[in-house]
């Protein structure tokens, strides 16, 4: 449809023939430089040798119970995705329904997720070869609950491989600051510091900042990585000084306590005799990427020719692998399996003797398709991936990209793919198309899905009416912040060109002439320009819809739309802190006994629409179905609204509230998925300037409109 | 809506009426509602509505009330808005219950200026207003007062935020109005005893057993020293578990806060900060004043002795961007700042308060501002220097040093703007409006 059309419309289109291609799994080849690479030559080499590798787990990671286990199914885990998931559902092992995309072209073993060994729940993820397949493999997994079930240094390893969803991530926090502390215990600091360096080097610097924050609480932040001066460089370097972590009055007994724990360090630094522990220590120094296999190694000599002195694990150890950069590279490293392993590894250095560091890590975070084809791929076309080691690939990929968006490019979207988790997982979802609306959202992973949306919107539609909406509606944040932008279109008030076929030919903005002031290639008027290409074609085949809105309206609704989100974003993080206050303390909440909250919720009634959020209860009473409430946020000016006026828009607000999010609705979202009883909607208004200044009035409206729409709950924030 | 013409939304304090009642579900509205519209009429006098708002406006008639009822019947309750077209002011709106829900009769009135009511005659109109429907529709509670007192009680009562808007539900007293309509349940549960002997200036049953209770003659002078003592004294005797001394004081706080303070701003910034109390609450306002007159903006430093050298190649190339990019910001906020084609000192003043009221700089995506808006704002006004004080161009390749000679000093308008959008606060560090004084004091 468009796409073909657009695509030929000029060379200034780079960037939109990405986002396009990368939303349209079935998207002609022939069409995207995404998937030209595709089909690469070195692609059908690597891709045998991984599955082979997914074949056979690597030995370390299967005890052998696991691996009889693994053994029987293994027909089914090395055919073409496709056929994986299907069979897998056939094979009747009800919990691994949900699971979209299964790593290293396997299926998972019977019964994942739950499984008694730690390891065996991690063991799947390793088989991914890109921080893509990673996600795309935690689709219709519950990851938060799945890393609660890890032992630490599990989950240690699980977060080295991309990003984890905000839950998860949080509990991956208190795992990580837990094995910080454990392994320092263990191990002593020396040893420790190179861990400390491997899950610095594989957090997020907003994870990173927890981790620090989680142990700064517990008061052992002096007692880690505060001696470890290769690890607070590189914390400096990541933006975090320890000192603006000071921990709570360091007092006497800590102090103490530190000092036992000094003196455990020195038996155990100098001697990890303990056949146990180093047996334990040995295993952990296997299961990391090399590079820091090699920096034990250098601990270890160090220590026994005792001439270990603090800050010297840093330098010798890490010059092969520019410090800070290995997200992802755990996947070229160490997640690959024994079969691919030596490949792996020549092409490891290849790789980083030819594309600096930087570029590496972006380019596998780009690389391919991203999470989101992967996954929507089952059932269309054979699996469209670019494998991990492609180097070729990666060097034309990142060749585009400058070409695009110049030199610098790769090291700042390193840093932004660094600086927080979601805007990692944003190209993760997305792939290349991901990538650069995080490099024209600068970072803002909020701003990049907003950037997505806009592009993706006609490849959505498509799907939705081929009746695929059901299926795919995992509920993301980007399908949600399509469908807000959707609604802040229709409600926007601006100047709108007539309804005129032949008018908007005649007015058609063109992508290479923005208006006077508007930097050419800006994204914004990108977004304008596609926006009212659709529209017309939308006039054109006779929608209901309005004219398209003029490029100020277009603007300001823009602006006003992303003050939405930013309200919304601000009252779900305020949920979130209320959920862990004690029931009688919370003003939201206080129906829930452990509310689990949960962001853009696909619920379906008579379409499909996106909850802001859904809560639900974890711990419901036996034999009692979960509790579950709906809220909705939104962003509106009423200071200047008359009472009538004030009282009409609260009930067309509460009604449209009810009518998506309320009485009983279907959950799409694989991990929730069940149909739901609403037992209470809030429709909660941002406060402040916006909110009518006369409270009696708005008491009064309140009330008014509650009677009228009953089930709702309608408040200021 | 309400058409108040010239005068500011905010401006003026208002006497607001909120009455609920019950009425006949079983009569036809017309019937039901004829009453409370003759009533209105017979006694609003200055205020009457000339505008029905259904789905549609209309000129006001009984007929077209019925029918804009009717037209906006919803599931469960209908209403329609009250207008004016001319000052004074009205919001009025009136809500109809209807089955299943409970036969209610709830009325929102909202009079500007308060000042209206200096008059007797129109208190007592009001008064008669209140009570003829009172009569009539059996009354579960009424309150009308000042919008500022009201204000200002929210804000010394001891629950806060939302909280404020949840009900008592009648069971309790909390705060007197000017005027009060006590229902039934409320009388009995203070006591009818205590209720008719509060002092008042004006104490009557009413049919169905509520009680009307106004506390002085007009509304209007509410705050004065007078009409606190007599509203301490009807709180104290309402509810003895109060003690007068600190309810009247409480009482005079709020008055203080209500004190004229004299507006002594900054001479540069006047004509922009004279605006800015006008944009939060009444009861806020004074305060505001004060702490604006305190206000000083830092001299602007964005200034050269001596201009640094061209070093543009085409420097037509260059203004001519500037052009665009001033014509940029124009055509994205000439619907919000009309005034801002002409480029004079008075449209920066509209810009820096149009900036200030969105809290430009903390609501809108900061890569936008950095990247469009600041820039935008610089160009513009460099132009208006250029065209308003003589100035000339000194063009730099770094916009942050691009000049604009005004006499002796070189200024630096893109810095300037640059600064400006840092923060809500530098908007008023950093004015258009301060600059463009000080340039023009230095024209030599």
């Amino acid at each position: 449809m468009c796409a073909d059309r657009r695509l030929h419309s000029g060379p200034g289109l780079v960037l939109m023939v990405a986002l396009l291609a990368s939303g349209c799994a079935s998207f002609p080849a022939k069409a995207s430089h995404g998937a030209t690479l595709a089909f690469n030559p070195i692609f059908s080499a690597a891709q045998a040798e991984k599955s082979t590798a997914a074949g056979v787990y690597p030995e370390e990671e299967l005890d052998s119970s696991t691996r009889e286990r693994a053994a029987a199914p293994l027909g089914f885990r090395r055919g073409p995705l496709t056929d994986t998931v299907e069979r897998t559902g056939a094979r009747g092992s009800g919990e691994v329904d949900g699971v979209a995309f299964a790593c290293g072209g396997g299926g998972v073993p019977s019964g994942w997720p739950h499984l008694d060994s730690s390891r065996e729940v991690l063991a799947p993820f390793l088989a991914c070869a890109s921080p893509a397949e990673f996600v795309a493999m935690q689709r219709g997994v519950d990851m938060a609950s799945l890393v609660e079930s890890l032992e630490d240094w599990d989950a240690v390893r699980l977060g080295a491989l991309g990003p984890l969803d905000a839950r998860a991530s949080e509990v991956l926090g208190r795992k990580r600051a837990a094995f910080l502390v454990a392994v320092t215990e263990k191990y002593g600091g020396p040893y420790a510091e190179v861990f400390a360096l491997f899950v610095i080097h594989s957090a997020f610097d907003d994870e990173l900042r927890e981790v620090v924050r989680l142990l700064a609480r517990d008061k052992q932040l002096a007692e880690t990585l505060g001696g470890m001066a290769a690890v607070r460089e590189e914390l400096k370097r990541r933006g975090l000084a320890l000192e603006n972590f000071l921990e709570r009055g360091e007092q006497a007994p800590d102090v103490l306590r530190g000092l036992g724990r000094a003196g455990r360090d020195m038996l155990s630094s100098t001697s990890v005799s303990g056949e146990a522990r180093y047996t334990d220590l040995m295993a952990m120094r296997g299961q990391m990427p090399s590079p820091y296999q090699a920096a034990l190694d250098e601990v270890q000599k160090g220590l026994m020719a005792r001439h270990y002195s603090a800050g010297s694990v840093s330098a010798g150890a890490f010059d092969h692998l520019t410090f800070g950069v290995p997200l992802g590279f755990y996947h070229l490293v160490a997640g690959t399996g024994h079969g691919a392993y030596s490949l792996a590894q020549g092409k490891y250095e290849q790789a980083s003797r030819e594309l600096a560091p930087a570029a590496l890590a972006v380019a596998l975070y780009a690389g391919g398709k991203g999470a989101r084809a992967l996954v929507e791929a089952r059932g269309g076309l054979r699996r469209i991936q670019m494998p991990a080691l492609d180097l070729v690939g990666m060097k034309a990929l990142l060749g585009r990209i400058e070409e695009q968006l110049g030199v610098n490019a790769a090291r700042d979207l390193l840093s932004y793919l660094q600086a927080n988790r979601e805007g990692a997982r944003v190209a993760a979802e997305w792939g290349e198309a991901g990538l650069l609306a995080l490099y024209e959202a600068r970072g803002n992973p909020a701003k990049a899905h907003a950037v997505l949306a806009e592009a993706r919107r006609d490849s959505a539609r498509a799907a939705a009416t081929k009746g695929v909406a059901g299926k795919s509606a995992g509920g993301s944040a980007l399908e949600a912040a399509k469908a807000k932008l959707l609604q802040a279109e229709l409600e926007a008030s601006g100047p709108r060109l007539p309804k005129d076929v032949e008018v908007l030919k005649g007015l058609a903005p063109e992508l290479d002439a923005p208006p006077a002031g508007v930097e050419r290639g800006a994204g914004l008027w990108r977004d304008y320009v596609s926006y009212r290409e659709r529209r017309l074609q939308e006039i054109q085949s006779g929608a209901d819809v309005k004219g398209p809105l003029k490029w100020a309206g277009y603007q300001e609704m823009f602006a006003h739309y992303a003050r939405g989100m930013a309200f919304e974003k601000a009252m779900v993080t305020l949920l979130e802190k209320e959920a862990a206050l004690p029931r009688a303390q919370r003003r939201w909440l206080g129906d829930f006994d452990q509310p689990r909250i949960e962001t853009h919720v696909g619920v379906m009634k008579s379409d499909l629409r996106f909850a802001d959020v859904l809560v639900i209860e974890e711990r419901p009473a036996p034999g009692t179905s979960p509790r579950v409430e709906t809220f909705s946020f939104k962003s509106r000016d009423l200071s200047r609204f008359g009472f009538d006026a004030l009282k009409a828009q609260m009930i067309d607000d509460a009604s449209a509230a009810l009518k998506y999010y309320g009485e009983t609705l279907s959950i799409r979202r694989p991990v929730l998925e069940q149909t739901a009883q609403i037992q209470r909607v809030r429709l909660i208004y941002e406060g402040g300037n916006l909110k009518p200044s006369d409270t009696k009035a708005l008491r009064m409206a309140l009330r008014e409109s509650q009677n009228d729409v009953d089930g709702v709950e309608v408040s200021f924030r | 809506m309400n058409a108040a013409g010239t005068h500011e939304f905010n401006a003026d304090d208002r006497l607001r009426l909120s009455f609920e009642a019950t009425y006949d579900q079983k009569a036809a509205l017309k019937h039901a509602l004829e009453p409370f519209l003759e009533v209105l009429e017979a006694h609003a006098g200055a205020w009457m509505p000339d505008i029905v708002g259904g789905k549609r406006q209309y000129a006001y008639s009984r007929t077209s009330v019925l029918n804009a009822l009717e037209e906006k019947r919803g599931k469960r309750s209908t209403s329609i808005g009250l207008f004016r077209a001319e000052w004074p002011s009205l919001d009025m709106a009136l809500n109809v219950w209807l089955p299943p829900s409970d036969p209610k009769l709830n009325v929102w009135i909202s009079i500007q200026p308060l000042s209206l009511f200096r008059e007797s005659e129109c208190c007592h109109d009001f008064v008669d207003m209140v009570r003829a429907w009172a009569s009539h529709f059996p009354v579960t509670g009424a309150t009308a007062n000042s919008l500022a007192d009201d204000q200002l009680a929210d804000a010394s009562a001891l629950v806060s935020g939302d909280e404020s808007l949840k009900e008592t539900d009648g069971a309790g007293l909390r705060e007197l109005s000017w005027l009060n309509v006590f229902g039934p349940k409320l009388v009995e549960t203070v006591g009818r005893e205590r209720v008719l002997s509060t002092p008042a200036h004006l104490v009557e049953e009413l049919p169905n057993g509520a009680v009307l209770l106004v506390l002085r003659p007009t509304p209007a002078d509410f705050a004065s020293e007078e009409a606190r003592v007599a509203q301490a004294r009807a709180h104290v005797h309402l509810r003895p578990e109060l003690d007068f001394d600190t309810v009247l004081r409480t009482l005079r706080e709020r008055s203080a806060a209500l004190a004229p303070v004299e507006p002594r701003f900054h001479p540069d910034l006047a004509p922009l900060l004279s605006r800015l109390p006008f944009e939060f609450a009444i009861s806020e306002r004074q305060r505001k004043i004060a702490e604006l007159n305190a206000f000083r903006p830092p001299e602007p430093e964005e200034w050269l002795p001596a201009a640094l050298p061209s070093d543009v190649e085409n420097p037509e190339r260059v203004l001519s961007d500037y052009d665009d990019l001033s014509e940029g910001l124009v055509a994205a906020l000439h619907t919000k700042v009309p005034s801002i084609f002409d480029e004079t000192p008075e449209s920066l003043t509209d810009l820096d308060f149009y900036f200030w009221k969105e809290s430009f700089p903390k609501r809108y995506l900061r890569d936008l501002i950095d990247s469009h808006t600041a820039p935008a704002l610089g160009a513009y006004l460099g132009r208006t220097l250029v065209r308003r004080l003589g100035g000339t161009w000194v063009l730099r390749q770094k916009l942050e040093e691009s000049q604009v000679r005004v006499g002796q000093r070189v200024w630096l308008p893109f810095l300037r703007a640059r600064r400006y959008m840092q923060s809500c606060e530098a908007l008023l560090d950093y004015s258009l409006t301060q600059f463009f004084r000080e340039a023009e004091r230095h024209r030599g």
